[in-house]
């Protein structure tokens, strides 16, 4: 029952990054609801439904953006094993360890982006890549808690 | 650090040729999911747009009023100049010079943005069951707003003209000053290779310049905001407000050419 409200929670989650979160930009940007979605599967479900959430996420973000290939339906996946293989060695219980897990696999996952919005044809200017890449990660990780709390009221996790 | 077994990383081979092979059918899973979100995407557009006008009802209130003086001062202006247009397209026509073609637009309601940060895009509610085709021109009748770069059925996907991907063959309206601009992902444009010498002021009007006929001609792109120099030194570049609130962009025109 919980993993059913999980993914509803994620198909809302993306509409609401769709729709509402250009409007709660903060100096031009949007924080990334869906890895949040991601790392709260990763950390706190079973290993195969986090998965599973991992690549719907993804097919959904890739859904409304213009990356044509899949980028985040093959990155969104590739954070969910990054973030196993750290779990292993490193316990992360808390709120704030949560927060620094999601700001720096923002960070990394924006190199990622970069490289293939590169690779496809999307020019980034560098410093304008450096301030949405920095800032992004520090708003993603800002509304961890929040989102937290959501996915923990309604879907019990 | 980390140490994998053999057994663990053909897994995760097998993960990663599956998560691949999704990847390669994203493209026309698109065509098929977007029609599908179309509604619920409205849904929380309207929703948004609502709890907007509630949140922020006395600044909507105080900008109503402003724009109502607005509008009752642009509908003298545009009687006006609808008397000088008659007044030209009479002595055009005794010129014998070509009349210019008019446009025709279709309506659009925004319902939707990348949810990424690495691009600056919007859903609209039109596709190509309405006529709408990869490459046309979207505006407002304030300014331009982008190009369609991607057309399902039922909705489309403009890239707007602050996405550094967009360039705009523009001129100075003034001067007549040419110039390239491009945006920066942010809430302003750059308009680039204006030479050393070039006449250019703030406030200065810049408007599509027809040359790439990719944009149609004279359509305002934004009004200039600083002119600065390169660090190269070899040219200028010059700030640019647009027209068109783009963060703020709720319905469209898609021009037919």
């Amino acid at each position: 029952m919980r993993e059913k409200k999980f993914l509803a929670i994620v198909l809302c989650l993306a509409l609401v990054q769709a729709a509402v979160a250009p409007s709660l930009k903060f100096f031009g940007v949007a924080p990334d609801l869906l890895l949040i979605c991601v790392v709260i599967a990763s950390l706190k479900m079973e290993r195969s439904f986090a998965f599973l959430a991992a690549v719907s996420c993804g097919l959904l973000k890739d859904a409304f953006g213009i990356a044509g290939f899949g980028v985040y339906t093959f990155l969104y996946p590739s954070a969910f094993l990054v973030l196993l293989q750290i779990s292993r060695t490193l316990v992360i219980d808390t709120a704030i360890l949560t927060s620094a897990a999601v700001f720096c696999l923002s960070l990394a996952l924006a190199g990622a982006e970069r490289i293939v919005l590169g690779y496809l044809g999307f020019r980034i200017p560098v410093f304008v890549f450096l301030k949405i890449a920095v800032l992004q990660a520090a708003y993603t990780a800002v509304v961890v808690p929040l989102i937290g709390r959501l996915i923990n009221r309604v879907a019990r996790v | 650090m980390f140490k994998i077994a053999k057994k663990t990383l053909a897994r995760l081979a097998v993960i990663f040729a599956v998560i691949f092979c999704l990847a390669l059918i994203i493209p026309p899973a698109r065509f098929i999911v977007m029609p599908v979100l179309k509604v619920p995407l409205y849904l929380f557009n309207g929703l948004r747009r609502n709890a907007a006008a509630i949140l922020f009802f006395y600044r909507n209130r105080d900008r109503a009023e402003r724009l109502q003086a607005r509008i009752d001062f642009l509908l003298k202006t545009a009687s006006d100049r609808k008397e000088l247009e008659l007044e030209n397209q009479r002595l055009r026509r005794l010129l014998g010079f070509k009349q210019k073609a008019g446009y025709r637009v279709i309506p659009a309601i925004v319902i939707g943005r990348d949810p990424s940060n690495w691009s600056s895009t919007v859903i609209i509610d039109r596709g190509s069951s309405s006529g709408v085709q990869k490459g046309f021109v979207c505006v407002t009748f304030l300014g331009l707003v982008g190009r369609v770069i991607e057309t399902t059925r039922t909705t489309s996907t403009v890239m707007l003209v602050n996405d550094p991907n967009v360039s705009v063959s523009a001129v100075v309206q003034r001067s007549r000053q040419e110039g390239l601009v491009s945006g920066s992902l942010g809430g302003t444009l750059l308009m680039k290779y204006l030479p050393r010498d070039c006449d250019i002021k703030v406030s200065d009007a810049v408007v599509t310049s027809g040359l790439t006929r990719v944009f149609p001609k004279g359509i305002p792109v934004g009004t200039v905001v600083t002119v600065r120099e390169e660090s190269s030194g070899l040219s200028r570049y010059a700030v640019i407000k647009p027209a068109v609130e783009l963060s703020a962009l709720e319905e469209v025109l898609v021009v037919i050419p």
